[in-house]
């Protein structure tokens, strides 16, 4: 860390006879990673680190980066450049020092190649205990990231926090075709509990001979967490204060007002325990703190950084996310949606008769200031009473995502990890299906 | 990078690994993007990475570094892995002749690097203004992203190629209020010129989605259509190029018996190929990621299979030849079997000459989104049109196409005679890798029924 902190100063003290004011961000992730298949496994290691700096010249921002190789001066000169066309600087870098702390305690002594190994062939014994042909993907990476932050104001700033990202993938020949599903999640020092992981990734693999069926007109719909997530794409876009200074969120003068179905609350907890995206301070050096969203589907406020905040007049709610030697914006970090008190799981049974969708293929047509969506479902599952029937191929569910959130049939009584969010089963009523 | 290559090319040929391998790439990126008042622009962001990879008694370690001074440390962590590594083994990679040589951009023009940020801002500003002003009330948005890379692989058995590559994109997108949507991606590897004076085609296709505007849509069912180049080339990319990756045939031996060579996927006219040699676009590659030379793979020959897409590790396993498509998705990772500029290849029929087989049906144009769920495929169509008797005849609100990529192969009836190819600067990722640059296309295509929704 002493070593990271002097290449900062040096940075900063290269900017000091060309800005008004200077900040420098740097990252360290050391990590390792399993890529896991039937026929081979390969272990990998490996370090990367990087800097970014933004600066204000001329009352204007500029911003560059640099991973690998540092060059102070080569990159104080890049960003001069960007700072001829970049935004005009309505604020000034914060001063005040964040509370330097470690988010998570994590330790990853226990994860080895081995363990890792051992791990993904258990699951894929499981997994072809239910199905014999499924053949199992797999990488996890497992690191430790170690951020700092330093500006020419004062303020400075580190933590460091361990992660884990597994991404899994089963393919299975069929006589339906060829089924396949993807799960990807983030946790902060272990590998997910592989009964949880089980139960999203084989949902959307069903070989019991179902009829294929068509599912047109208005549905009931009960999205998985994994879909749910994607849904939540024009949410995360419309809560965004940058949407709303540039005029055009959706959410504009909602704050107070029921926006969406009173069983919603929503969430963004950047100092949740476990939360692969916690972190006590923003990419701002701005600290963090848990804010409800939504509150029973009543709107409570906008993410700010200090950009978004200065043109709305507002203060910034610690939420500046980039990557590295970008510009800032306001971004939710670990997204929760509270569970339901009682009732199902999958809320098949509250909700009757409708479709399930497991994975959405892609969601081409979405307007996120508007909140519009399109979204390519692939294959879908219809149900009644609860219990699945059969499945529709080529399902395509339209509206506007603020619109079918007030529609809440029912919400799942457990979440499930979906990237970095927490969500359960949710089920929409009135969804256009074609 | 030269004299990071000789270090390279020093510590690969001093390894004792069975066969080691060192990736060194330089990246500089740059996104411009305008959108209404608002511009931005990111970077230029410089990454220089290295990935060891080691193969000791057939069993890979892989180890990224970050400075060239790592390099020694690198190998030894790969094979440290290697070592430990309880894989199953893996039969020795079959190697290409070993090859040294260097390739860079033959740019006629100005080089991308060589324009500077101010006249790529302005004129991603001026196409925004202008765009806009077609589009009247609707929105515009300009983006221009820049990768100038420069790649160099190096092996234990004598390869040391190095490549030099200039990939530009400029992404241009109009939305009407009522939220229908004109997008389109111009990706190029090589010089500035083609993204400038394109003031009349930005004119033309803002007022292409007014003329669009309408509340008519087609009810779903099963219909005649003809499908432009771009969606013929995202047909060919996703709904069946995906599939003959051959390490995802490997761990899927039912599927690729179902595509072994000789299998019919198509209809006689169906030809498609995999041109790693297509240099004037970013999926093109002179050498692979593990310096095995590009080349122009027949993937389908009159609709039947004649070749899977292969690594040096596939074809070992699989006792076939690489075939240039090894390619990484980030530092750190092991290459894969991945599409380069895959196409269909042209017929003989003109366009006019189609529309009058077609009858009556839908002609369609451009890509919106769309993904593969391995056989079965969703693309969504920015364009459509009905055709009547032959003639166009008015649009209709945008469509979903699915179907089978077998069974959607197997109905194509004709095939136009005007290849064009489409490129996505980061338009390909699959099952958890990162998105990598590829090329895409075909001919317009007349295909005698498709589920449309």
């Amino acid at each position: 860390m002493r070593e990271t902190l002097m290449t900062g100063s040096e940075i900063l003290v290269a900017c000091e006879k060309v800005s008004t004011e200077a900040e420098v961000t740097g990252v360290n992730r050391r990590y390792k990673s399993l890529e896991f298949t039937p026929v081979n496994s390969i272990p990998g290691s490996g370090e990367r680190t990087g800097w970014g700096l933004r600066m204000i010249r001329n009352g204007k921002i500029g911003v560059s980066g640099e991973w690998g190789m540092i060059d102070p001066f080569r990159l104080v000169d890049k960003v001069i450049g960007s700072c001829r066309y970049g935004p005009a600087a309505l604020f000034s870098f914060p001063e005040e020092s964040p509370e330097s702390d470690s988010v998570s305690t994590g330790d990853l002594t226990a994860m080895t190649h081995d363990t890792v190994c051992i791990y993904l062939n258990n699951l894929q014994a499981r997994i072809r205990e239910i199905h014999p042909s499924a053949a199992l993907s797999a990488r996890v990476q497992w690191s430790e990231d170690s951020f700092v932050i330093m500006n020419s104001c004062g303020l400075q700033g580190s933590y460091s926090r361990t992660s884990v990202s597994t991404g899994l993938w089963v393919t299975l020949p069929s006589d339906a075709g060829l089924l396949q599903s993807g799960y990807s999640l983030n946790t902060t020092d272990s590998l997910p509990v592989m009964d949880d992981v089980l139960d999203i990734l084989l949902l959307p693999i069903h070989t019991e001979g179902f009829d294929s069926l068509s599912a047109v007109g208005r549905k009931k719909v009960v999205f998985s967490p994994m879909a749910f997530s994607l849904l939540l794409q024009a949410v995360r876009a419309g809560v965004s204060g940058k949407l709303l200074a540039e005029g055009a969120s959706p959410l504009a003068g909602s704050e107070g007002k029921q926006v969406l179905g009173n069983l919603l609350t929503i969430r963004d907890l950047p100092r949740l325990n476990d939360g692969a995206s916690s972190a006590p301070f923003d990419s701002e050096g701005i600290p963090t703190r848990d804010k409800i969203l939504f509150d029973d589907g009543v709107f409570a406020s906008f993410l700010h950084d200090l950009g978004s905040a200065a043109e709305c007049g507002a203060e910034s709610t610690g939420s500046s996310g980039r990557n590295l030697g970008e510009h800032s914006k306001p971004v939710c970090t670990n997204l929760t949606v509270d569970p339901s008190a009682d009732g199902s799981v999958n809320t098949l049974e509250e909700t009757g008769s409708g479709i399930l969708v497991t994975s959405i293929l892609s969601a081409g047509g979405g307007n996120a200031a508007s909140g519009s969506f399109t979204l390519d479902c692939g294959r879908v599952y219809l149900f009644r009473r609860g219990e699945i029937l059969g499945y529709c191929d080529g399902c395509v569910l339209s509206g506007n995502v603020y619109d079918a959130l007030s529609r809440v049939t029912a919400i799942g009584s457990r979440q499930y990890r979906s990237g970095t969010d927490l969500l359960p089963f949710i089920s929409l009523d009135g969804i256009s299906v074609r | 990078m030269q004299k990071y290559r000789d270090l390279a090319e020093k510590a690969a040929a001093g390894s004792e690994a069975d066969f080691a391998e060192l990736r060194l790439v330089h990246t500089s990126r740059t996104t411009v993007s305008h959108a209404g008042l608002t511009h931005l622009n990111n970077g230029p962001i410089e990454q220089f990475t290295g990935t060891a990879r080691v193969l000791i008694a057939g069993r890979w370690g892989i180890c990224e570094f970050s400075s060239p001074g790592q390099i020694h440390t690198a190998l030894d962590r790969a094979a440290a892995l290697a070592i430990h590594s309880g894989s199953h083994p893996a039969p020795f990679p079959v190697l290409p002749p070993a090859c040294r040589d260097t390739y860079s951009d033959d740019v006629n023009g100005v080089p991308l690097a060589d324009v500077s940020l101010r006249e790529k801002s302005f004129l991603c500003k001026h196409y925004c203004e202008l765009l806009g002003v077609s589009v009247s009330t609707g929105s515009a948005r300009v983006t221009y992203d820049e990768i100038i890379r420069d790649r160099v692989v190096v092996n234990s058995s004598g390869t040391s190629v190095r490549e030099i590559e200039n990939l530009g994109s400029m992404k241009t997108q109009a939305v009407l209020p009522g939220g229908l949507v004109a997008s389109e991606e111009l990706a190029l590897r090589g010089s500035f010129d083609r993204f400038t004076g394109r003031e009349k085609h930005i004119a033309e296709m803002g007022s292409n989605l007014l003329a669009r505007e309408t509340t008519t849509c087609i009810a779903p069912g099963r219909i005649r259509v003809i499908l432009d180049p771009e969606l013929t080339g995202i047909l060919v990319h996703e709904a069946f190029g995906h599939l003959v990756e051959a390490d995802f045939l490997e761990n899927n031996p039912a599927v690729a018996h179902l595509l072994r060579a000789g299998s019919r996927v198509g209809s006689e006219c169906v030809n498609i190929v995999d041109d790693s040699l297509q240099m004037s676009q970013p999926g093109s590659m002179k050498w692979d990621d593990e310096g095995t030379p590009g080349e122009k793979t027949q993937l389908v020959s009159s609709g039947r299979i004649v070749s899977w897409l292969h690594t040096m590790g596939t074809a070992a396993r699989k006792d076939a030849r690489p075939t240039g498509n090894a390619r990484i998705s980030g530092p750190g990772r092991a290459p894969e079997s991945r599409m380069t500029s895959t196409y269909m290849e042209p017929g003989k029929t003109p366009l006019e000459k189609l529309k009058l087989h077609l009858d009556d049906g839908l002609y369609l144009k451009g890509f919106m989104g769309g993904a593969t769920d391995m056989d079965r495929f969703s693309i969504a169509v920015q364009e459509v049109w009905t055709v009547r008797n032959g003639i166009i005849h008015k649009p209709v609100t945008p469509v979903v196409i699915s179907g089978r990529v077998t069974d959607v192969l197997g109905l194509i009836t004709d095939t136009g005679d005007d290849l064009r190819l489409s490129s996505s600067l980061s338009g390909c990722s699959r099952r958890g890798s990162g998105a990598i640059a590829v090329t895409y296309g075909g001919p317009h295509i007349l295909i005698s029924e498709m589920q449309v929704s």
